[in-house]
């Protein structure tokens, strides 16, 4: 392979795709192109950043501003999807750089700034979504930011008052708000600071070296062989996004996060964003604040040594034999830590992650120097990164690409477990014909769930982010949303003696809530708050399957079991005491279309309003998702026809 | 493929070899002259050219949108205004998208003078009755902001009204009726009339 460097020679490798490169190797890898992802990543948060800034109010109800973004401004859930999703989106591609410089030697001699500087973008990557993460302001982005916060309570004497003076008070307020606001865009700032230094490093860093392998390595001009090649890259990438972005855009986001913060209630398992995890992870290892923050700290300093710790001229793997699998084992161990660390923090997982911070030291502290004196180079070159992420190697069973995708099917799908661990037995897939890529919700009973959201919920649920002009989505008229409106009476200023007066309300208002504020509803229900039904469908784990079988769970205890004053039994509630009495009875009420009222038929329509009364325009935007991914498809199979024809001239390697 | 062929390998420090175009194939030396551009790549790459500018301009579109006000803001611009409170000779001024609108119950023989005003004498014609709803002469409805961009002063009839007793403004003087023609001083249009209805007798609704 190309980059497999000579053991003579450190430095004399080939300039890497870019500016910096006018000729370039003929067979690097696909991996080659995640620099460039990597900008168009950054381009794209960026982007879709500034125009969220333009519709973000800071500092004053940010939970009712992303929801405003998200329902009200013209494509605001577009650009929200495209920067929430576009994060983790943007870390992935990040981290397979930094894999794929740990693979190739893309950290010695003579490249430390580029490697040191890619290290430092990603650290401003890690601190800008940090600050990010708590803009919306859920439970989880609450409850996170908090405990990472306090770990810097550990610098001894003054960690607590760097605490105070970083979030602005004693806990989150308005103005961490407005200060984590502020870091997050100076800290984007910073990554387009840093990246503009990486790549100039690069371009220097590659200058320096001689191009001494070109005479005898086939290399190509960078135009068009590469531009074609960065095309297709390009395009495979944003289909991937689209199909994020507009079928899976909660993807890596929390239910809990659907939650808007509450001070007084902690979520089960707190878990900050995954890119965090290893990190996070670390600090976990120990109960004392400041070792936990020198644990943090340590890591990233062996990451930032690791040019000066590894004693091994040779860049190219494949000549090391006992690297390589030293590196594939630390991959592994870094998902595995990600892991640990998503998963509460009882002494077992404890134990996981002291276990996996230990191998994380001894990689860098031990195996890397001690590797680089004992091995003796291959004298030929070992398996090649794409034989051992083959289709055959994998169905095998054998070789690193199989362990590491092992690891991350392990940490996803247990990362996943662990979010639905608090959700009452209940069971997978209803057959809601509204879920999946291609669901739509059914018109009719849409209109007969809002039937009965009216006649049965909104006594005591408010629905406070749905409008009444929204119910056009349900398939009303607008001269029934207007007549809908009309009948609730809004706030409507003053009149001329100073004294607050009432209006019909009109569709652009929001549904009428039932209570005043928290302590009235709470007082009127047993003190149980109502919750809002906005979002209940994301809130609850499982959504509208918990939905429906919590209002069909009704039943009488079961005996032994003791009910407290004013509950009832339910078999889906958590806990199975309920303070919500059996909302629905059979016959209840009399749908126009002569559907029969049925306590199922009412639960399962009602479910179905509310599933879609917390996304409204998910039918749109998957619309608008297959238009552009066709779109997309249709450009990649045109570039891919033109890379053939532009790589066709090649000789045959 | 082969790897580097250990004689072309020169000292780190020294000037690349020359080239040895025998080893290699032409295409991939760095003198190749570039591949043969044949009509179906040149298609192919116009094809692409012109997709990817449709898409681009169509990807614009959307973040732009963001920055226009939502169809919701736009929708509930409207606004109601009961007239009961407003005593003839006085007006009141309320706020619709943002900009002052003047709202004045005219007396009867403001309405007369108006109506018996020529109007070619004026610098911006215009008759009383274009000025008015039909049947509702008494009931003026005026964008507040001249043309030198100061809100005119004149609602209360303790403020100053000016020689025609409508409204003046504070910055350059000029004079405006109480149907809000110019009359006098440097501004050479009327005040607009916004669009509004009379929503009952009694209230109007502007947007």
């Amino acid at each position: 392979m190309l980059f497999e460097e000579d053991p003579e020679n450190p430095a004399g490798r080939i300039p890497v795709t870019g500016p910096g490169a006018t000729r370039v190797p003929r067979d690097q890898g696909p991996l080659w192109s995640f620099g460039m992802l990597a900008g168009v990543s950054l381009a794209l948060m960026l982007l879709t950043g500034v125009f969220l800034a333009m519709n973000y109010v800071v500092g004053v109800q940010p939970f009712e501003t992303i929801q405003w973004i998200m329902r009200v401004v013209s494509y605001g859930w577009l650009i929200r999807f495209m920067h929430m999703a576009g994060t983790s989106i943007f870390f992935v591609i990040a981290f397979i750089n930094v894999g794929r410089s740990l693979y190739y030697g893309s950290y010695k001699r003579p490249r430390q700034r580029v490697w040191m500087l890619g290290l430092v973008t990603l650290i401003l990557m890690m601190l800008t979504a940090y600050t990010g993460y708590l803009l919306p302001m859920g439970q989880m982005s609450y409850w996170s930011t908090l405990a990472l916060a306090h770990t810097l309570a550990g610098f001894p004497f003054v960690g607590h008052n760097i605490v105070r003076w970083i979030m602005g008070g004693d806990g989150i307020d308005s103005a961490t708000l407005t200060h984590f606001y502020t870091f997050h865009l100076l800290f984007a700032l910073a990554i387009l600071g840093a990246v503009v230094g990486h790549l100039q490093a690069r371009r220097i860093d590659a200058a320096e070296a001689p191009r001494l392998e070109m005479a005898s390595v086939e290399t190509v001009p960078f135009h068009p062989f590469y531009t074609v090649r960065a095309a297709v890259a390009l395009l495979t990438f944003l289909i991937v996004c689209a199909v994020i972005v507009f079928f899976l855009p909660y993807t890596f986001e929390q239910s809990a996060n659907f939650q808007p913060a509450d001070p007084l209630v902690t979520p089960s398992n707190i878990t900050p964003q995954w890119y965090l995890l290893p990190f996070y992870a670390m600090t976990r290892c120990t109960q004392s604040p400041l070792l936990s923050l020198a644990l943090v700290v340590a890591g990233w300093a062996a990451l930032f040594a690791l040019p000066w710790l590894d004693p091994s001229p040779i860049h190219g793997p494949r000549r090391r034999p006992l690297f390589q699998p030293a590196l594939f084992g630390f991959f592994v161990v870094v998902i595995l830590l990600g892991w640990a660390g998503a998963h509460p923090t009882t002494s077992g997982w404890v134990l996981l992650d002291r276990l996996f911070t230990l191998l994380y030291f001894l990689f860098f502290l031990v195996g890397v120097p001690l590797l680089g004196v004992i091995e003796t180079p291959g004298a030929s070159l070992g398996v090649s990164l794409s034989q051992r992420f083959s289709v055959k190697a994998l169905l095998e069973g054998r070789g690193a690409g199989t362990l590491l995708l092992a690891a991350l099917l392990v940490a996803a799908s247990a990362t996943t477990a662990a979010r639905a661990q608090d959700t009452a037995n209940v069971s997978q897939d209803e057959g809601w014909g509204f879920q999946g890529a291609f669901g739509t919700f059914d018109r009719a009973s849409l209109q007969r769930g809002f039937q009965v959201y009216q006649q049965a919920c909104a006594g005591c649920h408010g629905l406070q982010f749905l409008r009444y002009g929204d119910l056009e989505g349900i398939g009303l008229r607008p001269a029934q949303t207007a007549a809908i409106a009309a009948t609730a009476q809004v706030p409507g200023g003053f009149n001329s003696a100073g004294l607050p007066i009432t209006r019909p309300g009109i569709p652009s208002d929001p549904f009428h809530n039932p209570w005043p504020n928290p302590q009235a509803a709470r007082a009127a229900s047993y003190g149980a708050y109502p919750p809002d039904l906005s979002l209940i469908v994301d809130q609850r784990p499982d959504g509208p399957t918990y939905i429906d079988h919590l209002l069909t769970g009704y039943g009488t205890a079961p005996p032994g079991v003791t009910l407290f004053p004013n509950r009832s039994w339910n078999a889906a509630f958590p806990g199975n005491q309920i303070a919500m009495a059996a909302p629905l009875r059979a016959g209840q009420m009399t749908f126009l279309d002569g559907t029969r009222a049925t306590v199922p038929q009412m639960s399962r329509d009602v479910t179905t309003f509310l599933a879609w009364a917390s996304d409204p325009s998910v039918e749109e935007r998957r619309q608008d998702g297959v238009r552009i991914i066709l779109f997309l498809g249709f450009l990649l199979f045109l570039t891919t026809l033109l890379r053939r024809r532009i790589w066709g001239v090649l000789p045959r390697a | 493929m082969a790897g580097p062929a250990t004689e072309t390998i020169a000292p780190f420090d020294q000037a690349p070899p020359p080239h040895t175009p025998a080893v290699e194939p032409h295409l991939l030396t760095e003198a190749a002259p570039p591949p043969h551009a044949g009509p179906r790549r040149d298609f192919l790459k116009m094809t692409l050219a012109a997709t990817s500018v449709v898409g681009l301009c169509m990807a614009i579109w959307p973040f732009l949108d963001t920055m226009d006000p939502s169809h919701i803001v736009v929708t509930s611009t409207d606004v109601t205004v009961n007239l009961g409170g407003i005593p003839a000779g006085s007006g009141v001024t309320v706020v619709w998208k943002g900009q002052p609108i003047l709202i004045r119950h005219r007396t009867p023989a403001e309405i007369t003078r108006e109506q018996n005003t020529n109007i070619l004498q004026l610098r911006d014609p215009a008759t009383d009755g274009s000025r008015v709803k039909t049947g509702h002469a008494d009931w003026v409805v005026l964008f507040g902001t001249g043309p030198d961009g100061c809100v005119v002063v004149g609602n209360s009839p303790s403020d100053p009204r000016g020689h025609y007793g409508g409204w003046v403004s504070p910055c350059d003087g000029s004079q405006y009726d109480t149907v809000g023609r110019i009359r006098s001083g440097p501004a050479k249009t009327n005040l607009g009339v916004p669009p509004y209805d009379f929503s009952s007798a009694t209230t109007i609704t502007i947007g």
